[in-house]
């Protein structure tokens, strides 16, 4: 058979195979890693690396196929966060419940979260051409070997400069992790205006350019004008007056975060309002005017499957949450979860198409809120809907992430989506078992994780999985009982952000949200990357961002999350975790 | 409206939309004082709906004016881009090019890339994919970018319906030009070919009505 007549690898077994068992250990791994340090970590970079490596090695490995080992690695990945974020809040609370309808509920979660967002794909990645900052790392990194060497070399150049920076900052210690450029020009420090040393952060302002610029303008709005403002109206506790940080806790957490959670809600609605036409337009074509003559057939998934899909999934729900609540009390509780994770999922696909960065906790947040409200106050429901929610919300933005990655390569959307619906659902199985094995670890029916686990009770022990998330889930759940969930502010927000979907500024309520909802030290640096990026752009032409940004701001990205894990394996290796 | 003086219109409504913003923030921002909530409570309230209450009594005379500010501002600055479209000459875009001649243009370069893969690949030579994958590069960089940076003009005068189905077809174009690049750079000119064919096909439902 000649060069012209093979067949192109693509959806292969090895490409599946290998990343279903990536997939796995990272979930796995990442799920010890949430509970010991409370934060997640991404994984397409690392598949997407190692795919090369081992699907040479296997005598095929295009950058296609190599697209699908990474989209299928993520896709089970993903479900490590959403799981390590909830559902131990309900081990720590003493709480009874079925582990059986936990996985149930989180696959239901996996599958809704693919379902509702395959839709969107036109909408978000066609028209409103939104750039997934980690996506295009991804696709960079997929493009590498046939980029030409000065691309390559600039992607190189980035993440060899993002991995030292990241290594001067959390191995070495020799710069801090975050400049206080607010002291150099007498900025009060309850303010927060430090600029992260995150090159990362940088290189995704960087990628997103313009179209980033409101959400840096939203952290100036929050810090600089209305947290003045608050302290001097005396909004903040007097007592803790000469505490910066402590006055900065009071207005992040009780006046600008709740209400930033509100602005991002209302502003994603009224996108979704105006997008509306654009959506249908979208659904319409889905499966019949996406099929071309010479592409031998469906480039996306038929509507009527993903309904088929949407209808298993809710019933799913339906079951988990029957297991706990019963029957009757499982209907509203289930169509109330379906409608949220849809929302909640717009929500974190926007925010993470716009600014590579995800609002995950505040959305299950407010998912773990409304089921509180609906059930009266059962938090074992709440949570059960919550994994749902947040592994739903989760794979929204993976699956987007990796369309875009599959958009600049060339795949076939149709082929990432039924990769990523028929092996998300291994996810939320290995990320519930994990969480079951660690709580059950020590054997004598002693916890395994939390603060009031034996290992963390013996202060300085390397093997405490304090689990930090679930602990400030826990806190939350604690305080929606006793009636202190902050609803004027999420009200008040959601009007602001509805109101400014009047504006012909389309996504200005997210990212005015997203920028309320994060500390200054995120949204400044972002800020500082986009106005480089839109510079750039605008003076240099679209090649030059192409040719030499985008490779360059790329490999500050991968740079910095291969260090990272790299960085987190050794510190736990290290402690003889 | 001259140009200048639509310039500081928008300026205007710009400082509209930060004062309108920033007051409706900073009345969501406001705390119910506990004692108001309290008294609510007190009063047979659920606490949620009184910490509502307490709230709304204390924020909504500026929350609801800054509410008004932005809704102003998103008035003027419609009008003004509405203004601006119209003004504009035709079809033409920043390139120079309208959308049918840029789609012209992407119809030719696509058919010269075609006759040159075609010409390589009945050589057998593979030493010129380097150079046809950079061509590719260059079309999408130049037509499809060009295309989509006038979005804002072309559904003003188009409506969104019609520009979605429209860059719906430019974009199944691209992803399969980015598809073609990807398997020639693999190695795989034939998957290359039919890729540029499936890309020819999706042009040719691209109409702009």
């Amino acid at each position: 058979m000649s060069s012209s007549e093979r067949p192109y690898p693509e959806l292969t077994p090895q490409a599946m195979i290998l990343g279903a068992l990536l997939g796995v250990l990272m979930t796995a791994a990442f799920v010890y890693v949430g509970l010991k340090l409370g934060f997640g970590l991404g994984g397409s970079t690392v598949a997407a690396i190692l795919g090369f490596a081992v699907l040479k090695a296997l005598g095929t490995g295009t950058i296609i196929e190599n697209n699908v080992n990474q989209t299928i690695a993520s896709a089970i990945n993903v479900s490590s966060s959403g799981v390590v974020f909830t559902l131990p809040a309900l081990l720590l609370m003493g709480e009874t419940f079925s582990w059986g309808a936990m996985v149930l509920s989180a696959m239901a979660g996996s599958f809704l979260g693919v379902v509702f967002i395959i839709p969107l794909r036109k909408q978000m990645l066609e028209f409103d051409r939104l750039r997934f900052p980690s996506g295009m790392a991804v696709a960079s990194i997929l493009k590498s070997p046939g980029a030409g060497v000065e691309k390559l070399k600039l992607l190189a150049f980035g993440a060899l400069l993002s991995a030292g920076m990241k290594i001067l900052v959390d191995k070495v210690d020799a710069v801090p992790d975050a400049l206080a450029v607010g002291d150099w020009f007498g900025i009060p420090a309850y303010t927060g205006t430090l600029l992260s040393l995150s090159l990362m952060n940088i290189g995704a302002g960087m990628l997103s350019g313009r179209g980033g610029l409101p959400f840096a303008f939203g952290g100036v709005l929050a810090w600089w004008i209305l947290a003045p403002m608050a302290v001097s109206s005396g909004w903040t506790d007097p007592f803790t007056g000469s505490n910066g940080d402590e006055v900065w806790g009071q207005l992040y957490g009780q006046l600008l975060r709740p209400a930033g959670i509100g602005i991002l809600i209302g502003g994603a609605l009224a996108g979704v309002i105006a997008a509306f036409p654009a959506i249908r337009a979208a659904i319409k074509t889905l499966g019949s005017a996406a099929k071309t003559a010479a592409g031998g057939g469906a480039q996306e998934l038929s509507g009527k499957a993903l309904a088929i899909g949407l209808a298993g999934a809710t019933l799913l729900l339906y079951l988990s949450s029957s297991l706990t609540v019963g029957p009757v009390m499982a209907l509203p509780v289930a169509v109330v979860g379906v409608l949220w994770t849809a929302l909640a999922g717009l929500i974190v696909a926007q925010a993470t198409g716009m600014t590579d960065i995800s609002p995950l906790s505040g959305m299950a947040l407010i998912g773990v809120t409304l089921m509180l409200a609906i059930t009266g106050g059962n938090a074992v429901v709440a949570v059960t809907v919550g994994v749902a929610v947040c592994v739903g919300v989760g794979q929204c933005a993976d699956m987007m992430q990796d369309l875009k990655t599959g958009h600049l390569v060339g795949g076939i959307p149709r082929r990432q989506q039924l990769a990523q619906i028929f092996t998300g659902w291994i996810g939320p199985v290995v990320a519930v078992g994990t969480v079951y094995l660690l709580w059950t670890a020590t054997g004598d029916g002693s916890p395994g994780f939390g603060p009031e686990s034996t290992a963390c009770l013996k202060k300085g022990s390397g093997d405490c999985l304090s689990a930090p998330q679930a602990g400030a889930l826990q806190a939350m759940i604690d305080g929606v009982i006793g009636g202190n969930a902050p609803l004027d502010k999420y009200a008040a927000g959601g009007l602001i952000g509805l109101s400014l979907g009047a504006l012909p500024i389309a996504g200005l309520g997210v990212l005015m949200g997203l920028a309320m909802y994060l500390p200054f030290e995120v949204t400044l640096g972002y800020g500082i990357g986009c106005l480089v990026g839109w510079r750039l752009e605008s003076s240099r032409g679209g090649a030059f961002f192409g040719g030499k940004v985008v490779p360059f701001a790329a490999g500050l990205i991968v740079g910095e999350a291969l260090t990272s894990l790299g960085i987190t394996i050794i510190d736990l290796l290290g402690k003889g975790a | 409206m001259d140009q200048r003086a639509r310039n500081l219109a928008r300026i205007d409504a710009g400082f509209l939309l930060v004062a309108g913003v920033g007051m409706a923030a900073y009345g969501a921002s406001y705390p119910a004082s506990s004692a108001v909530i309290e008294g609510l409570v007190s009063q047979g309230h659920h606490p949620q709906m009184a910490r509502l209450l307490a709230w709304a009594q204390g924020a909504w005379l500026g929350f609801t004016f800054g509410v008004v500010l932005i809704f102003l501002s998103a008035f003027l600055l419609r009008r003004f881009a509405r203004l601006e479209m119209s003004d504009e000459s035709g079809e033409i875009g920043i390139s120079g090019l309208s959308p049918d001649e840029h789609i012209l243009a992407l119809n030719a370069g696509l058919k010269t890339i075609q006759q040159d893969l075609e010409a390589l690949l009945s050589d057998d030579d593979t030493s010129d994919y380097l150079e046809i994958s950079e061509r590719m590069e260059a079309l999408k960089e130049e037509h499809v970018g060009g295309l989509v940076a006038q979005k804002d003009r072309l559904v003003a005068q188009h409506g969104l319906l019609a520009y979605a189905q429209f860059i719906s077809s430019v974009s199944a174009a691209e992803r399969n030009l980015n598809r073609a690049w990807s398997t020639l750079v693999d190695g795989y000119p034939g998957e290359a070919k039919l890729a540029l064919e499936t890309a020819s096909v999706a042009l040719q439902n691209c109409e702009l009505h």
